[in-house]
């Protein structure tokens, strides 16, 4: 039992980072639709400027959370108005490579920053892990946890309560019709790159005392979060239950049944769901067939 | 979109083309140019950076003493990118300009892909990785051989230890099967219990792994990994509370993974075989070298303002056997091969070179000197095995 409870809070540490990324990517593709492939590289961003800020210029740890994630907020709003509001005119798999170059451009814009090594940061209190019920747990895990729970708290009352949250949900339902009513789409899409990239920012703030983060990472913790989102059918709180499923089954497949199946497993999953989704029209079809023919049998 | 697509690669090959011209010998025969293909940028680019110090070290001490022959050493830096086919590509590059010989790529990935090609051209390659490789005329590698340095040397550390249940932390790729493969015959011979636990090099968190391997209750956790994938396993250990020693592999014994470490050192320490070059501080008086590898320690230390590692001093070496063959009269990748084929003995930075010959390219025979790493982000000597 001790052992499960170990891996689940191993599962929930890793749920708690995807979360954060899956959310920023069903967030840019709900108001855009576009496919924010530089999503992870955010992630890293944030964790070595974190790096940066509390640690080489001994800013406090609070503080250095704040200024990181409103830089590379900025950095998302400004990636958004330099590198894909250009481009909006162009459609297809377009955007999808546009948004692969800048994962790319800011992968060695780290590298060039950062240098090439990985960086990791203290503890924000002990890294000596304390026992509770058999689990030994880390303070910077459970930091970990409670600042995602806080952060989907936030972004649940920003979405359903302000008006700017408000104007993102109209631009992702009809950017026509929020247009109409006098809504930028293109500013609440830039709104959205920054919200993203902040997410992406907090997640890399919290997770680079608990892990070496290195500018090469950002595509790798990317394409979780995407295969969270998939899970989720695009939606926040799908998406959270994604990035649950998605640990989960990596951590108790490396726990129960091989460590080497662990990456197989998740990505397995992935294609089990865009199978049953593309299917899934097909299969209600037949069913609706099958309940009108008892019916006019009946 | 096409366009500027076209317009980056002809800008990619010009630059190329330019930085590859008159390469062997320059036009007035006053220089001698080496290729020099490492990963400086890309995932492997702590490794290729760090081997370009050492490159730099050898050339502007052979320059400042005239040259070879009045000429002076004149390299061909490429980056390849850390992509095995911007790698092939480079390599045809540096063969079509004449280039004998090429120190580096900088690991296994870029390796083995342009191993054919330089063969065909007749080129000698120098590669720096320590991985396994079927031997070829022009191609030789750095490092001791990974059963020796991965499985041996290891394991005699800790069966002398007295640490007889080994957990073995592997990545899933060809660095991680390399520690596999060597550890298996040596903890056969040696009589020691081996279990293995595997996972993605770059993962985030290896607790799951480590919760497992408690259950075990091993005497030595080994990071059977490259770089800073140790740092991952020492941060596992502390969250989990775990209070033995860690061997760090080979391809983490350098000074970025020290660094990044530091911090992070689990209760019962990390452990590693290493080489004078990462302890010069405590080399015997009669160490062969000894010299020399100090004087290549402060000369990092002014050049770099950092510690130096074996990584950079393998590029070196390898720079150094090339070097050694110019000066005897080969002028071909075919002369330079063979003139390192006969090579019986060659102090070089990071240990003697002296089993070279037809069946082995991979002449470096490793001192046994395990050292410990240190929270100030250095290594601290431990022992010499017999």
């Amino acid at each position: 039992m001790a052992e499960f409870l170990q891996y689940t809070a191993s599962a929930l540490t890793l749920a708690c980072t995807i979360s954060l990324i899956a959310t920023g990517w069903v967030l840019i593709y709900q108001v855009s639709e576009v496919l924010n492939l530089a999503q992870g590289s955010f992630l890293v961003i944030g964790g070595l400027m974190f790096v940066s800020i509390s640690h080489d210029l001994g800013v406090p740890v609070p503080l250095a959370i704040v200024l990181t994630v409103a830089l590379v907020a900025s950095w998302g709003v400004a990636s958004d108005i330099v590198v894909l509001r250009p481009a909006r005119q162009v459609t297809g798999l377009a955007p999808i490579f546009i948004t692969l170059g800048l994962a790319y451009v800011l992968g060695e814009v780290a590298r060039s920053l950062w240098g090439p090594d990985p960086l990791t940061a203290p503890h924000f209190f002990t890294d000596r892990p304390f026992q509770i019920g058999g689990v030994l747990l880390q303070a910077q895990a459970i930091v970990l946890w409670s600042a995602t729970l806080c952060t989907f708290a936030v972004l649940w009352l920003v979405f359903g309560r302000t008006l700017i949250g408000k104007s993102m949900r109209a631009c992702a339902q009809s950017p026509r019709g929020a247009i109409l009513v006098g809504i930028s789409p293109a500013h609440m899409r830039s709104l959205a790159f920054g919200i993203a990239a902040g997410l992406g920012a907090l997640a890399g703030a919290f997770l680079i005392p608990l892990s070496p983060i290195s500018w090469a990472d950002g595509l790798h913790i990317g394409l979780q979060g995407l295969v969270a989102a998939i899970l989720g059918r695009w939606s926040y709180a799908g998406a959270a239950a994604g990035a649950a499923v998605l640990a989960a089954a990596e951590t108790y497949t490396a726990g129960y049944i091989s460590s080497a199946w662990k990456d197989a497993v998740w990505l397995a999953l992935l294609i089990v769901v865009l199978l049953a989704a593309a299917a899934a029209p097909e299969i209600r079809r037949r069913l609706h067939a099958v309940r009108s023919a008892r019916m006019v049998t009946a | 979109m096409i366009r500027t697509i076209a317009a980056f690669s002809l800008v990619g090959s010009l630059s190329v083309a330019a930085a590859g011209c008159g390469t062997g010998s320059d036009d007035d025969g006053n220089t001698i140019k080496i290729g020099v293909m490492l990963s400086e940028t890309g995932p492997q680019a702590a490794q290729g950076q760090v081997h370009r110090r050492g490159v730099e070290l050898v050339i502007d001490r052979v320059n400042s003493d005239g040259g070879i022959d009045g000429k002076k050493i004149e390299p061909v830096f490429v980056d390849d990118e850390s992509s095995p086919d911007r790698a092939v590509e480079l390599a045809r590059q540096l063969a079509s300009d004449d280039v004998i010989a090429i120190i580096g790529p900088s690991f296994a990935g870029t390796c083995g892909p342009v191993q054919p090609l330089i063969e065909r051209e007749g080129v000698f390659t120098y590669c720096l990785s320590g991985a396994q490789f079927e031997w070829t005329p022009h191609y030789f590698a750095a490092a001791p051989p990974p059963s020796v340095a991965l499985g041996d040397i290891p394991m005699e550390w800790a069966a002398k230890s007295g640490l007889d249940k080994v957990a073995c932390l592997a990545t899933s790729d060809t660095s991680g099967d390399g520690y596999l493969g060597s550890l298996d015959s040596a903890t056969e011979r040696l009589g020691l219990d081996l279990s293995v636990e595997r996972y993605a090099s770059g993962d985030a968190s290896v607790q799951t792994q480590l919760t497992k391997v408690k259950s075990d209750d091993p005497d030595l956790i080994f990071s059977c990994a490259s770089g800073a994938n140790l740092v991952t396993v020492a941060k596992g250990m502390i969250a989990l509370g775990l209070p033995q020693p860690v061997f760090a592999g080979l391809g983490s014994v350098g000074q970025p993974v020290a660094q990044a470490v530091k911090g992070s050192l689990p209760e019962g320490g990390i452990y590693a075989l290493a080489s004078w070059i990462d302890v010069p501080g405590s080399m015997p008086e009669d160490q062969p070298n000894r010299e020399a590898i100090q004087q290549y320690a402060a000369d990092y230390r002014d050049k770099f303002g950092e510690l130096p590692d074996r990584a950079s001093a393998d590029a070196a070496d390898g720079l150094s056997l090339v070097l050694d063959a110019i000066r005897a009269g080969a002028d071909t990748g075919t002369e330079i091969a063979e003139h390192v084929e006969s090579i019986e003995s060659f102090e070089g930075i990071a240990g003697t070179y002296s089993s070279f010959d037809d069946d082995n390219h991979r002449g470096l025979t490793p001192e046994k000197v395990i050292v410990r790493f240190t929270t100030t982000g250095a290594f601290e000597y431990v022992e010499t095995l017999p």
